[in-house]
Parts: C-alpha cells; sequence; structure tokens
C-alpha cells in the first residue's frame, strides 16, 4: 500500500483544510444555506401556499403586490409568489441535471485522452477546437432548432455540448499525473488501467472539476433560463423562471414590473448561491495552489 | 515580416478547425427526429413535393456526397436558399450581419471602458471597502441572466426615466450609438464583470515586479507607473481573457437582439426556428462560427502589437 502514501502533497493539504471547521468557511456557509432554503421551498411549495402553478383567476389578474398575492398576479391571474416556488424545481434542475451529465462525460473523456495520449487525445482536442469554434449558446440553439424546443431537449443539447470544458480541465491535469510516482507504482504493481484512473489518478486531480462544477451550474441556468426567454426551453403553462419573464415582459410598459423583476430575483439568488458554493470550495480545497 | 508570418501561421493552424466547423454545420440536419422534408412540408405533403424538396436540399443522395456538394456550394458562397422567404440564405444574412458586428463592436467598446478604470480602483485599494465593493459587484453581475438585466434597463431608463429608446437600430452613426447603448450595455456588463477579476488580479501581480520599483525609484508619477507600466503589462492577460470569452460576448448578442428587437443575425436565427427554416439555421450558425474565429485572429493581433516581446 505504499502507494496510497506516494500520493502528491496536495491531496494531504485537502484532508487537512477539509478537518477546518465550516464556519470558518463564510462563502461556503452562505452558499450552502441559500441552496437549501430554495431547495426548501421547492420542495414544500404545496405546503407554503393556497394557490397551484396553473391556477387562472381572471377575475384577479394583473394585480399587484397585495396581502394575498405578496409578489402579485400575472395576466392569467396566477400568482407569481407560486409559480415562483414551483418554477425552482424546474431551474433548479437546469441547474443541476445537465452539469452533472456533463461532468461525468467530461470527466470520463478528459481522464481517458490524458492517460492513453496518442489518437485518441489527439482526436478528442480536435472535436474540442472546433466545439469552442462556436459560441456555445448559438450551438445550443442551434441543437435545439433541430430537436424542437422542450426541457428534455434543452437537456440533450447542453449534454452534446458541455462536457468540452470538463474534459479540457481534467486531460490537462492526468497529462501531469500520469508520469507521477504513485502512478509509476500502482503500474509496476500491475494494477489494470482502470483502477489506476479511478483508484489512483482521478481522486488525485478533480478537485479542479469539482469547483468548475459550481461555476458551471451558474452558466446552466444562466443558458437554461435565457434559452427558455427564447421559448426554446419548457413550454406553456409550465412555471419556470425564464419563461415568466418572457411572458411578464410585454407587461412592463403598463408598468407591472412584478411579473420580470421577481423570478430574475429568484434566478439571481440561486446563481450567487452556486457561485459562493463555488468561491468556498475553491478555498477550501486550495485549488489555487496545486501544482 | 514577424507578424505577417505569424498571420499565416495562424491561418493555417484553421483549416482543421475550419473543416470541423463545416461537419457540424453539415450534420445539424441530421439531428431533425424522423425526416425533415416530411416535417418541412407537413403530413398533407404531396409525394411529387416532397421529392423536390428532397432533391433541391440534397438528401436523395449518400451523406458523404451530401457533404462535398454542401462544400463545394460553401466555396461558391452559397449557403443554401431560406425554406421560409424563399431567398438565398447569404443574402439575407449579410443583410442582418450589420447590426451583430455593431453590437458586439459596441458591447466589446463599452466592457473596455467599465472594467479598466474599477479594475484600477480595486488593484489599488486592494482588501479595502472599495474593492470588497466591486468584488461583491461582480459575483452578483456574474449572477444576474442577461435578458433580465435588460428588462430592468427597459423599465427604469427607457420606460420611466424616458432617455433611452426601447427597441430598434437607429440611422446614421449617432443615432445608432443612442439605440444601441441600452442594449450594448446589457451585453457588457457580464463580460465585464469577468474582465474586472483578471485584471484585478494581473494589475496586483505587475505591481509586484521590479521593474515597478524602478520606476518609483526613477521618480515617475503614480499615474504615468499606473499608466505606462502597470496597466500595459496587465492589459495582455486580459486581451486573452477577451479571446477566450468571444464566443460569449457573441453569443450575448443572441438574447439581446431578441430582447431590444434589433434586426441581426440572432434575431434572425431564432425567427427561423419557429419557421422550421433548416438552411437558414445552419448558415447563421455557419457565420457565428466564422465570426467568433475572425475576432479571435484580431485578438492575436491585438496581443502581438500590445506585447512587443511576442514574435510569434
Amino acid at each position: 500500500m505504499a502507494t496510497i502514501q506516494a500520493a502528491p502533497a496536495a491531496s494531504r493539504a485537502t484532508i487537512r483544510d477539509a478537518s477546518r471547521p465550516l464556519w470558518r468557511n463564510p462563502s461556503l456557509l452562505m452558499g450552502a444555506t441559500l441552496l437549501a432554503i430554495v431547495a426548501g421551498l421547492a420542495i414544500f411549495a404545496p405546503l407554503l401556499t393556497p394557490y397551484g402553478p396553473i391556477d387562472q383567476d381572471l377575475l384577479n389578474a394583473h394585480k399587484p403586490p397585495s396581502w394575498a398575492h405578496p409578489f402579485g398576479t400575472d395576466n392569467f391571474g396566477r400568482d407569481v409568489l407560486t409559480r415562483v416556488l414551483y418554477g425552482a424545481r424546474i431551474d433548479l434542475m437546469i441547474g443541476l441535471v445537465p452539469t452533472a451529465i456533463t461532468f461525468v462525460t467530461g470527466v470520463l473523456l478528459g481522464a481517458i485522452a490524458g492517460y492513453y495520449g496518442g489518437k485518441i487525445d489527439t482526436i478528442l482536442m480536435r472535436v474540442v477546437d472546433v466545439a469552442v469554434a462556436f459560441p456555445f449558446i448559438v450551438l445550443l440553439i442551434a441543437i435545439i432548432a433541430m430537436l424542437g424546443p422542450g426541457l428534455r431537449n434543452m437537456f440533450i443539447a447542453i449534454a452534446l455540448v458541455g462536457w468540452i470544458s470538463y474534459a479540457r480541465i481534467v486531460r490537462g491535469e492526468v497529462l501531469v499525473a500520469r508520469n507521477a510516482e504513485y502512478v509509476l507504482a500502482a503500474k509496476t504493481l500491475g494494477f489494470g488501467d482502470a483502477r489506476i484512473i479511478f483508484g489512483h489518478v482521478l481522486p488525485n486531480v478533480i478537485t479542479p472539476a469539482i469547483v468548475f462544477f459550481m461555476s458551471d451550474a451558474v452558466l446552466n441556468i444562466l443558458l437554461g433560463t435565457a434559452l427558455s426567454f427564447l421559448g426554446l426551453g419548457p413550454q406553456a403553462p409550465t412555471a419556470e423562471w425564464g419563461r415568466m419573464i418572457q411572458e411578464g415582459r410585454q407587461f412592463i410598459v403598463s408598468g407591472e414590473w412584478w411579473m420580470t423583476t421577481i423570478p430574475g430575483l429568484a434566478i439571481l439568488v440561486v446563481g450567487v448561491a452556486f457561485s459562493l458554493i463555488g468561491d468556498g470550495l475553491a478555498d477550501l480545497l486550495r485549488v489555487e495552489e496545486r501544482v | 515580416m514577424d507578424k505577417l508570418g505569424f498571420l499565416g501561421r495562424r491561418l493555417l493552424q484553421l483549416v482543421p478547425v475550419a473543416v470541423g466547423i463545416t461537419i457540424v454545420v453539415f450534420l445539424m440536419l441530421r439531428l431533425i427526429p424522423g425526416d425533415p422534408v416530411r416535417i418541412i412540408l407537413g403530413s398533407r405533403a404531396t409525394p411529387e413535393a416532397i421529392a423536390s424538396l428532397q432533391r433541391s436540399l440534397g438528401l436523395d443522395k449518400p451523406l458523404w456526397e451530401q457533404y462535398i456538394l454542401f462544400l463545394g456550394n460553401l466555396a461558391r458562397g452559397d449557403l443554401g436558399m431560406s425554406l421560409l422567404y424563399r431567398q438565398p440564405v447569404r443574402a439575407l444574412v449579410l443583410e442582418r450581419l450589420p447590426a451583430t458586428l455593431w453590437l458586439v463592436a459596441y458591447s466589446a467598446v463599452l466592457a473596455v471602458a467599465i472594467t479598466v478604470p474599477l479594475a484600477i480602483v480595486a488593484a489599488r485599494r486592494k482588501d479595502r471597502a472599495v474593492d470588497q465593493v466591486i468584488r461583491g459587484g461582480t459575483l452578483l453581475t456574474l449572477a444576474m441572466p442577461s435578458f433580465w438585466v435588460g428588462i430592468i434597463f427597459m423599465m427604469f431608463f427607457s420606460l420611466r426615466l424616458d432617455i433611452f429608446p426601447v427597441s430598434g437600430l437607429g440611422e446614421g452613426v449617432r443615432d445608432r450609438l443612442y439605440h444601441l447603448f441600452l442594449p450594448s450595455l446589457t451585453v457588457a456588463l457580464s463580460l465585464s464583470a469577468i474582465l474586472i477579476r483578471s485584471l484585478r488580479s494581473s494589475i496586483v501581480a505587475v505591481t509586484l515586479a521590479d521593474f515597478v520599483d524602478t520606476a518609483r525609484a526613477k521618480g515617475l508619477t503614480e499615474r504615468r507607473i499606473m499608466l505606462k507600466h502597470i496597466l500595459r503589462n496587465a492589459l495582455i492577460s486580459t486581451v486573452t481573457i477577451l479571446g477566450v470569452n468571444i464566443g460569449f460576448l457573441i453569443g450575448g448578442t443572441v438574447v439581446i437582439e431578441n430582447l431590444f428587437a434589433i434586426p441581426g443575425l440572432g434575431a434572425l436565427m431564432l425567427s427561423s426556428i419557429s419557421g422550421r427554416d433548416y438552411p437558414m439555421v445552419q448558415g447563421i450558425t455557419l457565420v457565428f462560427a466564422v465570426l467568433v474565429v475572425a475576432v479571435n485572429i484580431l485578438t492575436d493581433l491585438t496581443y502581438a502589437i500590445i506585447d512587443p516581446r511576442v514574435r510569434l
């Protein structure tokens, strides 16, 4: 088991820092708390509001914020607070589902390319070069244009393109790690490639990818709500923040600010929560000090 | 001479990327579930109409032959026919391109104008209150959806204060700068949040360099040291960051064009989607990729000009 002790110093630093109490890391604490609150509101939405997300009440349409409707009602008389709460379910999914998919595929592809090198690596890097030549959102719009709008196709589009960043990050790290002594030692012991990659290399190089996961979640929420704003995401009458902003947009002329302002603030809160967690993790795992 | 050689080599590196771009754009059509021709024409189309559209899209030939045909057409500048407008895609795209270019360039200029002073202030007052406020501001800005920021701007500057128009492009340079101010500012804000962070940390890093001490020992004014010595060096890394984010900048215009009703490529792309105008979507995607690649070469050249050490 000498190989385990020969792992780079960075991972030991990780363990030491992780033992630091959570309250010494305000970013992580604040971010995690915010996210937990939003998740709680999303899960318990039916208990928190007497209305349903698609319940119309045309007699009470276009109402500004009041006691009965703290965030006002939209043009169908639907309660904006209720729709924001239920919208959190979909928007948290937009932040997490495609990000998790691209994290797994990107890390795998990057690790394989970096570890084996040669033709596989060359092909992967060529694909990366081509993919970054397109503006990310344009490629997503083009894919959705072909597949048809909707939440599922939005996820497929992000999954097809979003792995690039993770593959790049992990490939670079693996290129360095594959010549490290602990990897050579594992090879000498006759371990298989899969065991070396998953058991030895990845645990030592995964940290930057984990930290990037958080900024990627912010990016995906912003992209997802933007696509949804453009009408390419979940279709009406689904309560989703980007779509709500799209629907409320025509009423800003008559001064009905709540239909657009409130869902945007919700996006902002979730984005800040993920960013804070990312900053906190970077601090906790000391990404910048890694060699 | 050096710079010309650099440009030549840079262009040569682009060949595989260009081929890749054409393959992606060509294969996009294959993502359509089912038969694109039937989807375009609807379920009540006659067999003759289906066969004729298949021929005009080249779908009756094997895949590789379709690709060669596609490349040949591209080489002649032919992007195909728009199904919706019944006109060549190229003409429609060229008509919309200037508005998008205006928006991209204007946003880049505004982003730099916001970034440089704020980054200097944050770096000079490192870890003090001003720095913290600017840092917090960038964190918030990065989490804001740009289309929402645009709507807030509209509500405040256009509807309440009535000092900027809600939409449109304007005629003539001055009017255009006036019309495009809010949309460009919206795109510029999120970009400058990224740029401020990087420029601030490179100013902090450069400030510690020996040549800054030397300049100070020579008795130069702080202002001159900052502008001539620190900023010029720090800007190099920021230009790189700007280059990396060109796709982000150009992509940002797509959403904002739709919000502010600016008749550019992004607005055309969206209207083509609802009309199932696939050749148009392909053509616009291609032009966007060309735009990113072209601006990237421009940033590389800028980089070579700012940094006299670069003899690439």
